[in-house]
């Protein structure tokens, strides 16, 4: 009697534990996709909100991490007003440690200059934005922080080989809640804070450079963002200043 | 039957004991888990040292080449302050060197520095300005979006 107790219990506790770990198994997998769809449509949201504004002006806090010859590990600091007219006006006014200058686009021109050091240069540039970047960096040899900002569809560029993707959680960026969001590609993490409601606008972005051992990384604060600012046309094309001298480009 | 009850017992034994070992398997393996059971800020830095590790496997057996693609403005901006940090310092290390061999009109044309050496005088030559440093003339440009001076031949 015991014996066929025994021989009955066995196989059905092995079966019930057998069942669980595979329960267990598939239901953590089918719960952790590398790419969580949750951060997706969230970025998604912004980006398509961002791509709808006609007109827009943004202030950012760049900050750049950067270590010394001596070892010692400092902030490049740049600020910025950005101001956007779609489809293809930009004026950006940047201070830093390593600017200082004002960068005039109009559809037909880009012109870069210093006013610190009363010079300026300017080129013939293509009628879009995305043309206008790739030219500036290509050619010019210099790169737009925060550009993808400015493209009326950001969403396929930042999402290009993002390997894995995660909302952290919420955070509060300058008092606004905000969506805290993880996306990675090799070699590059990017984290994106997007503010909560109607306008889904993106606050905060580190971008970690993770193939070296420091894990360094560029900060951007953005604040004082107007969605419907007064523009005129007419400042983004350069005028140039008595007295300021112009000067060329050096080919990239 | 003292035998099968011996052979139960331990086969229980190890199941359990595999049962134990899956959900921490699994924890060890997928970075997510961490951030839904932590939202401190270690957990966000295990994320990304775990991310890392990932990252570091895919990098080194398929897509190297993806790491470096243009257009990610952020990392080009990271990129290119980065060097123009580099950029400066070299500058710097030029300067002295200039400054050291002493060698006034000695400086070879299209040596590109980012400081003016000491006592440089404007000179403008067919409405172009130049820097006229002890002999070398130096033309303004823009290097990048960094102001830099390029050594050219006397103007005069």
């Amino acid at each position: 009697m015991n014996m066929l107790k025994f021989k009955t219990v066995v196989p059905l506790i092995l079966l019930v534990v057998l069942t669980m770990s595979v329960t267990i198994f598939t239901e953590t997998r089918a719960q952790t996709p590398a790419v969580d769809p949750a951060a997706t449509e969230i970025l998604k949201r912004m980006t398509n909100y961002l791509g709808s504004l006609k007109q827009f002006s943004v202030h950012t806090q760049n900050t750049l991490e950067d270590v010394l010859d001596s070892g010692h590990r400092i902030d490049l600091d740049v600020s910025a007003s950005v101001t956007v007219s779609r489809p293809n006006k930009i004026r950006a006014e940047r201070k830093g440690d390593l600017v200082d200058q004002v960068f005039y686009y109009n559809g037909t021109t880009l012109t870069l200059y210093n006013p610190s050091s009363n010079v300026y240069a300017t080129e013939p540039a293509s009628d879009t934005f995305e043309e206008m970047f790739i030219y500036l960096y290509d050619t010019l040899g210099f790169g737009t922080p925060i550009s993808d900002l400015v493209y009326s569809d950001s969403f396929p560029l930042l999402m290009k080989d993002v390997i894995f993707a995660a909302v952290i959680g919420k955070s509060f960026i300058n008092g606004v809640k905000c969506d805290h969001l993880l996306f990675s590609r090799p070699g590059v993490d990017f984290q994106v804070w997007v503010s909560e409601g109607s306008k889904p606008l993106p606050l905060k972005y580190v971008v970690t450079d993770t193939t070296i051992a420091g894990l360094m990384s560029v900060v951007t604060i953005m604040s004082d963002w107007n969605v419907a600012p007064a523009v005129d046309d007419d400042e983004f094309t350069f005028v140039p200043p008595k007295g300021v001298q112009k000067i060329n480009f050096m080919p990239f | 039957m003292k035998k099968l009850l011996q052979i139960s017992a331990i086969a229980i034994t190890l199941i359990l004991m595999l049962i134990a070992d899956i959900p921490m398997m699994l924890i060890d393996d997928l970075p997510i888990l961490s951030v839904e059971l932590a939202s401190e800020a270690e957990a966000v830095l295990g994320v990304r040292r775990r991310t890392r590790r990932r990252t570091a496997v895919v990098v080194g057996s398929t897509t190297a080449a993806a790491t470096a693609s243009a257009e990610a403005s952020q990392q080009q901006a990271a990129a290119a302050e980065q060097q123009a940090a580099a950029a400066q310092q070299e500058a710097a290390a030029a300067q002295q060197q200039l400054a050291a061999a002493q060698a006034p009109s000695g400086v070879s044309v299209g040596t590109v520095v980012q400081t003016l050496p000491a006592g440089c005088k404007p000179v403008t030559v067919s409405g172009v300005a130049y820097q006229d440093c002890g002999g070398s003339f130096y033309k303004t440009a823009f290097q990048g979006n960094n102001l830099v001076y390029v050594v050219v031949q006397n103007p005069l």
